[in-house]
């Protein structure tokens, strides 16, 4: 079982709908595929039409007291569960807190799961905090989307530097432009020129397109419904180099372990 | 990770209102969004006397395909009520009629041929089945469940007045367990749709032509012609149901079940025709003589081809018995040919017909009782027993060979006398006789079957000879069957002599003489 994150430490920037979309796409190329609403706004669980709530709320969860198969609801779409978000969610660091090895959490709680999914996909909360760090802790890969503005991209910089300290197993880091706007010379530039070191931003931007906003009001992931939009053109190209990082050859297996000298 | 919550049926008469019906009884809470519908055809598979069914199981195959499904899906007529289901996919798809035997090996197989034995498989039944697949929706539009229609129709062995019923089943999306509880129990509270006690397999098969019906209760003061005639109808009936499937030479039990009833219908004619009207023994008994003339020859050679394997560990060199196989198998083409011919000449057909109206006559016919059946079968079982333990008691070792035979034929008339009165019968003294006539009938059958197997064998040892077989090993293949056969001729007459009187003594007279009950 895989973990792919979709996650930035700045809010609108398209984690969501990189999220739906992107586990959406996974279960349609045939991969047993959950994706995890992280985020108490909740809006992944609001596109799949299900109803925010966890039996037991994040406290229960947590702590185990409630089994996260539990939680589990079936998307409409075959192949494609969701484990909801819950207001509860808010105070998710207070419960993590309590727990031994804290950051790990997470990562133990999905465990179970290895037999029944292929991919498992977290919509993170924007914020840096001790949900972001087990997310971080939990991915082998952490996808994160970039409006291209150079506060944006400062922040994968941010995450860069903050996951090469990370204790122990670190995911990979692999950047994405989103809401790019062609017409925008600032978009252009810095698309051309993107941080971090040569290929860990991706060459595939996903552009602004009414289909993304569309489904908000659809309430299903933009595949589902454009089909031959440039979105879902974007979204599985992306997709398609995602697998290729998450479900490489043995050697080149996201997920290195740091080893501390 | 979901699994069936609820199956349900229709109770309206009208399959096309089911689903109005449906979309009501969720109104205001969900939305049923109905799909394609599709058209699929099951083949039900069975022995022509229905072994599958009475052990409870359902063979079927979906489509023309390769796949086999076998279920049990009652009670076996033994009570076991083992659940479970097997699939087989084969190489490609059967032709039917089919023996068992003759499908791919595998689990289906294995678990068909533990039940069927001779017998073939043939069409028991055909359906064709509307699959209406649908989903349904809470308030948030959300798919909850997902739901199938199946609306089935006998289309084999005939089109059926009306459909079956009208089927639903409700699968709950994983996590909305509860949600489809509430569906079931919203359809239900309606009146419209109640949960499926039934199974669609056994309704078919129901519906296809159900069990034979079991012969009329014999009452000890009925007219004896009638029950006589009563008897005789049944086995009339027991014939022509075999007559279809030896033709068509579907397995070999059709002809071995035909001869059985040829067999009962001239032992009750020659025990107990006397009752019938004048005449009716004359006509009938030379006539199913006829019958089983032309169908011997046939089936003497099926008991060979049948026995063939077993013959084959007897011999030192089994593929020396090759040619006498292939000469069995053109014997036996050339012998269906009169048996074919007669069974569809117009003077078989006749005999059948004419045979049936008489019989009918007789039960309807409004006259006062000479006798009555008590007494007959008082009268006739004891006269057929005196006429089987005679000489069954001066039986010895040199009793020529023609009055075993004819002490056999006797047993066999005995014992179908028996048969047709055993509901006048006491049951343990009943099981008793019947128990020691049989051990006594197997030990007559092994030395005449022997004695004519090898006078059989003699002679297609010359045929093969006669027919330009120059090798020794088939003809010396064929002695030493011969001289097998011979050897359990011996034991079996020495069997005989031992212990003829502890099959028909004393304890087995006593027993006849209080067989009816008064």
């Amino acid at each position: 079982m895989k973990v792919l994150a979709s996650y930035n430490l700045k809010g609108g920037v398209g984690k969501t709908s990189a999220a739906v979309n992107l586990a959406y796409l996974a279960a349609q190329a045939g991969h047993r595929t959950l994706l995890w609403d992280l985020d108490p706004q909740g809006a992944a669980t609001f596109l799949f039409r299900v109803r925010p709530k966890i039996k037991g709320g994040s406290t229960k969860l947590i702590r185990g007291t409630t089994s996260i198969g539990d939680g589990i609801k079936a998307t409409d779409f075959d192949g494609l569960d969701l484990l909801p978000a819950d207001f509860t969610y808010r105070n998710m660091d207070i419960d993590l807190v309590e727990r031994p090895k804290p950051t790990r959490t997470l990562r133990r709680l999905l465990a179970p799961l290895n037999a029944d999914y292929d991919l498992v996909v977290l919509d993170a909360p924007p914020s840096l905090s001790l949900v972001s760090e087990n997310l971080l802790h939990a991915a082998d890969l952490v996808l994160v989307p970039m409006i291209p503005t150079v506060l944006s991209v400062r922040t994968f910089d941010q995450l860069t530097a903050f996951v090469a300290e990370l204790d122990g197993r670190r995911p990979v880091l692999h950047g994405f432009f989103s809401m790019v706007d062609r017409r925008r010379t600032l978009h252009r530039d810095i698309v051309a020129h993107p941080p971090g070191k040569p290929g860990a931003v991706s060459a595939t931007v996903i552009p602004t397109a009414s289909d993304v906003e569309q489904m908000a009001v659809r309430r299903a992931p933009v595949a589902g419904f454009a089909p031959r939009g440039s979105a879902t053109r974007a979204y599985s190209q992306l997709w398609q180099e995602v697998a290729g990082l998450l479900f490489a050859p043995l050697g080149s297996t996201p997920g290195t372990v740091r080893r501390r000298g | 990770m979901s699994a069936p919550i609820r199956r349900l049926t229709y109770r309206g008469g009208d399959p096309p209102a089911a689903a109005e019906a449906l979309a009501a009884a969720l109104s205001g809470r969900f939305r049923v969004e109905t799909g394609a519908t599709a058209e699929e055809t099951l083949t039900y598979l069975d022995t022509p006397d229905h072994r599958l069914r009475n052990a409870g199981l359902t063979l079927t195959q979906r489509g023309h395909g390769r796949r086999l499904t076998l279920e049990r899906t009652a009670t076996a007529v033994d009570g076991d009520t083992e659940n479970g289901r097997l699939e087989q996919e084969l190489p490609q798809a059967p032709s039917w009629p089919m023996m068992p035997d003759q499908l791919t090996a595998g689990p289906v197989r294995s678990a068909v041929t533990a039940v069927s034995d001779l017998r073939a498989l043939v069409v028991a039944a055909r359906t064709r089945t509307a699959l209406t697949n649908a989903v349904i929706h809470n308030a948030d539009d959300k798919m909850v469940a997902r739901m199938v229609w199946r609306r089935t129709r006998l289309i084999e062995p005939a089109p059926a007045a009306s459909d079956l019923p009208v089927r639903l089943s409700i699968t709950a999306l994983r996590g909305y367990g509860g949600t489809a509880d509430t569906i079931a129990e919203m359809l239900g509270s309606g009146g419209d749709f109640a949960d499926d006690q039934g199974n669609e397999h056994t309704e078919v098969l129901a519906a296809a032509g159900p069990a034979p019906e079991p012969p009329p209760r014999m009452n000890p003061d009925t007219p004896a012609d009638v029950a006589i005639a009563q008897a005789l109808q049944t086995f009339s009936a027991a014939l022509r149901e075999n007559v279809a499937g030896t033709l068509a030479d579907v397995d070999t039990e059709f002809l071995h079940d035909l001869r059985v009833a040829v067999r009962r219908i001239r032992s009750v004619l020659k025990r107990a025709g006397d009752v019938l009207p004048a005449g009716m023994i004359e006509r009938y008994a030379e006539e199913f003589r006829w019958v089983g003339q032309i169908t011997t020859p046939t089936r003497d050679l099926d008991v060979f081809l049948l026995d063939l394997p077993q013959l084959r560990e007897e011999v030192s060199d089994r593929s020396a018995l090759d040619p006498f196989a292939r000469h069995l198998t053109r014997r036996r083409q050339a012998a269906r040919r009169p048996l074919v011919t007669g069974l569809r000449s117009q003077r078989f057909s006749q005999l059948l017909s004419d045979f049936d109206t008489d019989l009918a006559a007789v039960i309807i016919a409004d006259r006062p009782a000479a006798m009555t059946t008590a007494a007959l079968a008082q009268e006739r079982i004891g006269a057929a027993y005196r006429r089987m333990a005679k000489p069954a008691q001066a039986l010895t070792k040199d009793t020529p060979a023609p009055d075993v035979h004819d002490l056999r034929k006797r047993g066999k008339d005995l014992r179908y006398v028996l048969e047709v009165f055993k509901p006048l019968c006491n049951v343990d003294d009943y099981a008793a006789v019947l128990k020691d006539l049989k051990k006594f009938q197997d030990v007559l059958g092994r030395f005449q079957d022997s004695q004519v197997q090898v006078v059989a064998l003699h002679g297609m040892a010359q045929e093969m000879l006669d027919a330009g077989e120059r090798r020794a090993e088939p003809i010396l293949a064929v002695g030493e069957l011969a001289g097998h056969f011979h050897a359990d001729q011996l034991a079996a007459r020495a069997q005989l002599d031992r212990h003829h009187a502890d099959y028909l003594g004393a304890r087995t007279a006593d027993r006849v003489t209080a067989l009816v009950r008064p």
